[in-house]
């Protein structure tokens, strides 16, 4: 079965590779407020959520979110975070909200959010090293007896062996058929998976990395990874001490076509970058933000807006104090001057460490002659 | 009615008559949930999140949807799920606890009772906040309602709800902008100057009221009232009083200091990409 599936997902991967490229990001406002409160409340520290909705050709709908709680060293907390955000997904999916993920939230300070580990977010998928199988088993897995003929058995060409969950006795454990797992809203899905086909237990999973290998699993991966998280993956961000001015600080983000695909295969070296013509303005593109609210929210809206003729924000904006920004400003753009002076003398070392190399080379190789 | 002697039917006495403040944010997620209601749902009904204030106002910050089911006299609360929400919301923000419910609709309904008492349990006093969805009375109607209970002797007999005033005002709202969350869409955010622009406009605009009613009121047009005049006088007082040049210098020098440090970044930029060909030229050779 896994092996049917693997084809099919392979198959729809390369259909559906030409997908409209991503020009508007639509907000609703509910999420502009949920993610200005969030940010807001633990400013000055920085915070982070995830964005739910649903991605409809060029346009991006952010339709929800919902926060994260604040990350704290300890594993068992990450753990615990993982828990949650799967509870809140399903919660909200109860509750017919999108629950797509469409990429995350972050706060940021005075425009400082250009760092490496955003890169890495966005990029956070690998697979595996050099082996030729695997043996997967839950961490909630109790052991009673030698596990090594799981080894030796032969998959007959096929990727994925594991227990099926709708052919025994226990109602509740048997019932798990795909309609469980996946999301069928999704018209990529509906339209590939049968939401009768017998789903399969992931406590404990044999793979065969060769037949992998073979079948290209990880190209029909990283193409769905593409098409539905890293391509479609934007990362908002909003700047709460700007707001204090009276603007909107909100931007949305992703990482471009071509840097991505640099980063993909790690190849940094001064041809491709060349090649590729790319520079630091190409790393990030910003997209667009709409904003919509539904007509009932916008008439509430209407109804309730006071009637003054000055708000909040036009106090703010009229504030006349700049030097904090410019002081940090000027921070940022010295930090920044530190580290580059940094890397240009290690490369610079790197460079004369390569030609005293090099020169060594010539003169050992004209000594053997 | 609870002043004679023989008291037989009383109040019991609610703590003090206080308000509750919502902030947009619990409105508009509350209008979300009924745009998404299940099909065969009238009302949507949630739990109100947020903190009691030291003056007693009830401050509602945030809100979730519970699902429910509803039949003529029975109200059925997914008590897990509210349970799970709660536990969700407060790992990232300890501080908001439950201070009541809210549920779509006009007023009060005779499934609230049942409602208010289940949430009487987790918390004392709880708010009832009402949103009209469906616009029954033709205005927005948004209401707060907490229950007092109608006792004979140690008798309960029924809970009355009593409305409260609420404190709409929204000031997270203002700082995002209603021209962006009042309209159904908005192509373009607007950007720093184009905000300022707006602003700038209406302050002039203020301005010009100002003088128009002070001319009005120097020619006799307008009877003068001496709160505005103060009003004026102090909003006038409170800039400080400048030379032109001294203000001209203030300005100036900012200006300054900004233009400076733009030539900073320019010339680092430049710096930069020069370094960056020199780099590849050297590379190539």
């Amino acid at each position: 079965m896994a092996n049917s599936t693997a084809r099919s997902f392979l198959q729809v991967a390369v259909t559906e590779e030409v997908a409209s490229p991503l020009r508007v990001v639509q907000i609703e406002g509910l999420v502009i407020l949920k993610i200005i409160k969030h940010c807001k409340e633990f400013s000055p520290a920085l915070v982070t959520g995830q964005l739910l909705g649903l991605d409809v050709g060029s346009v991006l709908e952010v339709t929800n979110c919902f926060p994260f709680p604040v990350r704290e060293e300890d594993e068992e907390v990450e753990a615990d975070g993982a828990n949650y955000q799967l509870e809140m997904m399903r919660c909200l999916r109860e509750v017919n909200v999108d629950n797509n993920t469409v990429g995350w939230y972050q706060s940021t300070l005075l425009g400082s959010y250009q760092t490496v580990e955003l890169i890495e977010t966005f990029m956070n998928y690998q697979l595996f090293p050099n082996l030729d199988k695997v043996v997967f088993l839950d961490d909630d897995i109790v052991i009673q007896r030698d596990l090594s003929p799981l080894w030796e058995i032969d998959l007959g060409g096929k990727v994925n062996g594991a227990v099926e969950t709708c052919k025994g006795e226990d109602e509740w454990v048997m019932s798990k058929r795909f309609r469980n797992y996946f999301n069928f809203s999704h018209p990529l899905i509906a339209k590939n998976l049968d939401p009768d086909e017998c789903a399969w237990a992931y406590g404990m999973n044999i793979f065969d990395l060769r037949a992998w290998r073979k079948k290209n699993i990880r190209e029909a991966y990283h193409a769905w990874l593409k098409e539905e998280n890293i391509k479609r993956c934007v990362c908002v961000i909003y700047d709460p001490s700007k707001s204090n001015q009276g603007v909107l600080a909100l931007k949305a983000l992703k990482l471009s076509d071509s840097f991505m695909e640099l980063y993909r295969n790690n190849n940094f070296t001064g041809e491709k970058l060349r090649e590729k013509n790319l520079s630091w303005v190409d790393i990030f593109e910003e997209i667009p933000i709409k904003v919509s609210n539904s007509a009932l929210i916008s008439a509430f809206m209407t109804e309730l807006e006071a009637d003054t003729p000055v708000t909040q924000c036009d106090y703010d904006r009229l504030q006349l104090s700049t030097n904090p920004f410019l002081e940090k400003n000027v921070e940022f753009l010295i930090e920044c001057m530190d580290d580059l002076s940094m890397e240009q003398q290690k490369f610079q070392y790197y460079y004369r460490n390569l030609s005293r190399q090099q020169a060594q080379q010539q003169a050992w190789l004209q000594k053997r002659r | 009615m609870a002043s004679s002697d023989q008291t037989v039917l009383q109040f019991t006495p609610s703590s003090t008559s206080f308000s509750a403040k919502v902030h947009p944010l619990v409105i508009f997620n509350i209008c979300d949930c009924y745009v998404r209601r299940p099909d065969q749902a009238e009302r949507v009904i949630g739990t109100l999140l947020g903190s009691v204030l030291p003056d007693g106002t009830v401050d509602i910050r945030n809100s979730y949807a519970v699902p429910h089911n509803e039949s003529s006299d029975q109200v059925a609360l997914d008590i897990d799920y509210h349970q799970n929400m709660l536990s969700s919301h407060q790992k990232v923000n300890p501080k908001e606890v439950i201070v009541g419910w809210f549920s779509t609709g006009f007023g009060v309904s005779g499934g609230s009772a049942l409602i208010h008492d289940f949430y009487s349990r987790e918390v004392r006093n709880p708010v009832h906040l009402t949103i009209d969805t469906e616009f029954k009375s033709e205005e927005a109607s948004v209401k707060g309602f907490v229950s007092v209970s109608l006792s004979l002797e140690d008798q309960q007999l029924a809970a009355q709800f009593q409305e409260i005033p609420l404190d709409l005002r929204m000031v997270e709202a203002e700082r995002v902008g209603f021209d962006i969350l009042k309209t159904t869409t908005v192509d373009k955010l607007p950007n720093d100057l184009e905000g300022m622009e707006a602003s700038m406009e209406r302050l002039l605009a203020l301005i010009d009221d100002v003088y128009n009613y002070v001319d009005d009121v120097v020619e006799g047009h307008v009877a003068p009232d001496n709160n505005i005049g103060r009003c004026i006088a102090n909003s006038v007082a409170s800039i400080p009083k400048l030379s032109p040049q001294a203000f001209d210098k203030l300005v100036n020098d900012s200006q300054q200091d900004q233009l400076l440090l733009l030539y900073l970044s320019s010339i680092t930029r430049t710096q930069l990409s020069l370094a960056e060909k020199l780099n590849t030229a050297a590379q190539i050779l």
